[in-house]
């Protein structure tokens, strides 16, 4: 029987609607700007995550998705504003937060001159809480030798590993920078399998960044789209699919229907011929989408489409 | 675009990669070093300027000889020379022609002086022998053993017997001899060429995969871990116990759950940086020098063969004080390259931040310089006695190498990766100023021991400098995330 | 058939994932292959087997039982509501015969059956299955 109770503010990101009031943020970020040298990578980018949520991160290659998520953890100084995490600064977290602060990085060869055993015996040492029964039973699950040099598995292996080290000391943040880029898809899906079940039972705040969407699709509830430097739109998926449509036609037209029915602008995109594409949302998932017209054609999205016009 | 001719593109390519990769410090480096060559040659008495002028001359032809052939051995890409039409022909051609040239020039300047002949052929063999070297540094690096175990035979009376025919036989017939040597350099010229510039085989892919395992170490001190499998039981087994004190330093600190946070850290960055790693290949690695040294030359501990000979001490010092201006070096590539796994130490409870990291962080590194310089300086000098005057020379120029380590202490946030100016400018530092030294010590005749203490002091004053930047730094893990 | 298999997902599509559960339980129903107080696949066993969100699952379940069609026991699986079948009208679950039977016609046609022998198969079907269920 589903042990999960899902409670609105658990999976509104933006409420649309009237919601209780929601739990303190596990994650704020306001006003961050972070540079690579002169160039701005991050710029005055506002965020928050409730607890509980499954978040994922959308971008272009090189929007500065690596970037946002080092900033939050602190890894990375950002050149103004702040990120609050359990809502203590990021640069002074205390020990008890910081045990329960789980990251999986892009590269997952690290450590590469030691033994899965010694590599999760060393992370071991550092943390109050450690499910080894956990560890034991997915590195048996998931086939990873425990004495053969980290170097010499094969590249889902060594990503596999990345998440048993993750998830060992059973974090209540998890951050995860492209999970699975190198996993087939049936390691991919594996991989998400085990990631929700064992994630969602504790509660525990996930956002990941992914180029892949159709995983994104089954795992996460929340997508945040990020574009510019700022997250444009952040939402549960399910809603922003049922009420975000793509409306193609005349320019004139187009914004009078949007104006008509009072739809929110998220992406613009000038086609030839004097013609517009937008993708406008309705009010609430309440309210009706519009019909086409003779002018202008009304038509649902995918999240693909929302990829591509969110994110530039 | 303009198309050029294979061998114009040929040539263009290491003015490019110098342009986009090459640091900036090179030519003003080439400058200083050709300087004090000249500088040098110009103080020594007895030397006359035109042959210090050749000397410059031929210091900077081979420099640019070993640039241009290890160019063209880069660009030797087994899949471009099996695949682009006239590839490898061009850049055959190119070596040829440069050859050709370096050789015409020497002929002329050997010419001037009288000796054209011997100029030619030592040109040739020169120009030969460095190429192999650039092409398998290998054999730079174990081809001494070769005129050492000459050196060592040449006591003995069979050899000198067989030198004594082979000269009266040379004397005797000079014609057979240049004719002889000619045809044997041409050979070897002729057999060289398609050995250096290979043509894309299997045995092509392989060397080249050597070579870039072999930058790759050098430049980066990273040794590709798969690898030591290909290296055989005999890889294996070095490893195993190179790495033998990191493995128990690693299975103490997992075991005990409190304690020094930084320390135990401090080894989740491999054997590579952690001092039990650098114990164990010292420990490894000088066991195997030394079994070489014994066997080649003779040296047992103690000096107890060189006795008075004092010729030793040079080569000693100059090892020594490449040996400690590399550790520097060596730690901070280590660092460097261990900085993806330092952001996940950072997460790990207990860790310190910025100052509470930075000043533990630069006394360890400091201690672990200090205490492997001593070590160093202590193995050379068992093999210099005490009392000899050379011995004062050999603790002043291990001095040298000091100040080094005062730059281990730096803004980390902030570090660069490293480049072959990294590992190549703190040793032209140190020979400038190891040439000072001796020069004002020729000059003025001060005491050696003074310049010991100048460069101590010169190390603590920086040290001093230094401090308050680290500790006014931002955390230095993870290295070089700003720039 | 182990309930489970029934279902499927299509990822890249404009239908969102629990919008396309509920339509499938909602087709299995009136379609027959879940039957009326036939236990449903629990949320985290459906969510493993399809590698979803269990959250996405449990927000179709608590729309279908929201709607009626499903039935929630203290303790146990869904199961789908045993009142729905009569209240769903005669002349609606004639139609969704329709298409089967259109295409029953089209192969009768095609075999130039006559009438007559087309229905009375159809008849003696309907009296077998009548017989075989409980």
């Amino acid at each position: 029987m589903n042990t999960v109770t899902t409670t609105p503010s658990s999976s509104a990101g933006v409420a649309l609607h009237a919601t209780p009031p929601d739990p303190a943020p596990s994650v704020t970020a306001s006003g961050l700007c972070v540079g690579h040298g002169t160039q701005t990578v991050i710029d005055g980018l506002d965020w928050a995550l409730l607890p509980g949520q499954v978040v994922g991160l959308l971008g272009r290659n090189g929007a500065g998705k690596t970037t946002l998520l080092e900033s939050l953890l602190g890894l990375r100084e950002p050149t103004a504003g702040t990120v609050r995490l359990f809502d203590q600064p990021v640069a002074t977290l205390d020990d008890a937060l910081r045990a329960r602060i789980g990251y999986v990085p892009q590269q997952s060869d690290l450590f590469e001159w030691l033994t899965p055993a010694q590599m999760l015996g060393y992370f071991k040492s550092f943390y109050p809480r450690w499910n080894e029964a956990k560890v034991e039973g997915l590195l048996s699950k998931w086939d990873i030798a425990r004495d053969k040099r980290i170097a010499e598995l094969s590249g889902g292996q060594q990503q596999r590993l990345a998440i048993v080290r993750a998830l060992a000391h059973e974090p209540d943040l998890l951050v995860l920078d492209e999970p699975v880029a190198s996993l087939d898809p049936a390691g991919r899906r594996d991989f998400l399998r085990e990631l929700v079940d064992q994630v969602l039972n504790r509660g525990t705040t996930v956002v990941f960044s992914t180029h892949i969407l159709s995983d994104l699709e089954r795992v996460a509830f929340n997508v945040a789209f990020l574009s510019a430097g700022r997250i444009a739109v952040q939402a549960p998926l399910d809603e922003l699919l049922e009420t975000t449509r793509r409306l193609i036609g005349p320019a004139a037209e187009v914004q009078a229907l949007v104006q008509a029915q009072r739809m929110r602008v998220i992406g613009r995109a000038a086609l030839d011929a004097g013609r517009l594409q937008v993708l406008a949302r309705v009010a609430d998932a309440t309210t009706p989408a519009p019909q086409r017209t003779a002018a202008v054609n009304v038509e649902p999205v995918t999240l693909e489409d929302l990829f591509m016009g969110l994110t530039q | 675009m303009t198309a050029h001719a294979g061998w114009q593109r040929v040539l263009l390519a290491p003015l490019q990669q110098r342009r986009n990769q090459g640091s900036r410090w090179f030519w003003p480096a080439l400058v200083v070093v050709a300087l004090l060559m000249l500088v040098g040659a110009a103080l020594l008495p007895r030397v006359p300027l035109a042959w210090a002028a050749v000397t410059l001359l031929a210091t900077l032809a081979l420099g640019l000889w070993i640039a241009l052939v290890s160019s063209l051995i880069v660009q030797n890409e087994p899949h471009a020379a099996r695949l682009v039409p006239g590839h490898a022909r061009a850049l055959r051609r190119v070596l040829l022609v440069a050859g050709l040239v370096f050789l015409a020039v020497a002929g002329i300047v050997g010419a001037a002086f009288g000796h054209a002949l011997p100029t030619l052929g030592a040109t040739l063999l020169a120009l030969l022998v460095v190429a192999w070297i650039v092409r398998m540094p290998a054999l730079g690096m174990l081809g001494w053993i070769v005129p050492m175990l000459v050196s060592r035979a040449s006591k003995s009376p069979a050899f000198e017997a067989m030198a004594g025919a082979a000269s009266d036989a040379m004397l005797a017939r000079p014609g057979w001899v240049a004719a002889g040597a000619t045809a044997a350099l041409l050979a070897a010229v002729a057999w060289s060429l398609p050995q250096l510039l290979q043509g894309g085989d299997v045995r092509h892919q392989r060397s080249y995969r050597a070579r870039t395992r072999l930058r790759v170490f050098v430049r980066h001190g990273r040794v590709d871990q798969t690898r030591w499998a290909a290296t055989g039981r005999l890889g294996c087994v070095l490893r195993e116990l190179s790495t033998w004190p990191y493995q128990r330093v690693l299975a103490r600190i997992s075991a005990q759950r409190s304690g020094d946070v930084l320390g135990r850290s401090l080894v989740g960055l491999g054997p590579v940086f952690h001092w039990s790693g650098q114990l164990g290949s010292a420990l490894v690695f000088g066991a195997i020098g030394l079994l070489l040294l014994s066997v080649v030359w003779g040296v047992g501990l103690l000096g107890a063969h060189l006795g008075g000979a004092s010729g030793a001490v040079w080569p000693l010092s100059l090892g020594l004080m490449t040996f400690v201006v590399n550790l520097s070096v060596a730690a901070r590539t280590a660092l460097y390259h261990s900085r993806r796994e330092q952001a996940l130490l950072m997460l790990l409870p207990g860790m310190p931040r910025a100052a509470a990291l930075n000043r533990p962080l630069a006394v360890r590194l400091l201690i672990q310089f200090v205490v492997t310089w001593a070590l160093g300086l202590l193995a050379c000098a068992a093999f210099v006695p005490v009392q000899a005057r050379q011995f004062g020379w050999l603790v002043t120029l291990a001095c040298v190498g000091l100040p080094w380590g005062a730059l281990l202490w730096r803004d980390w946030s902030r570090l660069p990766p490293p480049s072959p100016m990294t590992a190549a400018a703190p040793v032209v530092g140190v020979m400038l100023l190891a040439a000072c030294a001796v020069g004002l010590q020729l000059v003025f005749d001060w005491p050696v021991w003074t310049f010991a203490l100048g460069f101590v002091w010169l190390t603590l004053a920086l040290l001093a400098w230094r401090w308050r930047g680290v500790a006014a730094a931002p955390s230095a893990f993870p290295v070089g995330r700003r720039s | 058939m182990n309930p489970v298999d029934l279902f499927s997902i299509a990822t890249g599509s404009s239908e969102p994932i629990y919008r396309q559960l509920v339509e499938q339980v909602r087709r299995f129903v009136a379609g027959g292959q879940l039957r009326a107080g036939e236990e449903l696949p629990s949320v985290r066993e459906l969510a493993q087997a399809l590698a979803v969100n269990p959250m996405t699952v449990s927000k179709a379940f608590g729309l279908l039982e929201a709607d009626g069609l499903l039935e929630r026991r203290r303790g146990l699986a869904m199961v789908v509501a045993p009142q729905y079948r009569r209240a769903q009208p005669t002349a609606e679950r004639v139609e969704l015969l329709r298409p089967t039977l259109e295409r029953a016609a089209l192969e009768a046609r095609q075999l130039e059956l006559p009438a007559a022998q087309a229905l009375a198969l159809f008849k003696t079907l309907l009296r077998d299955a009548e017989d075989d269920a409980p």
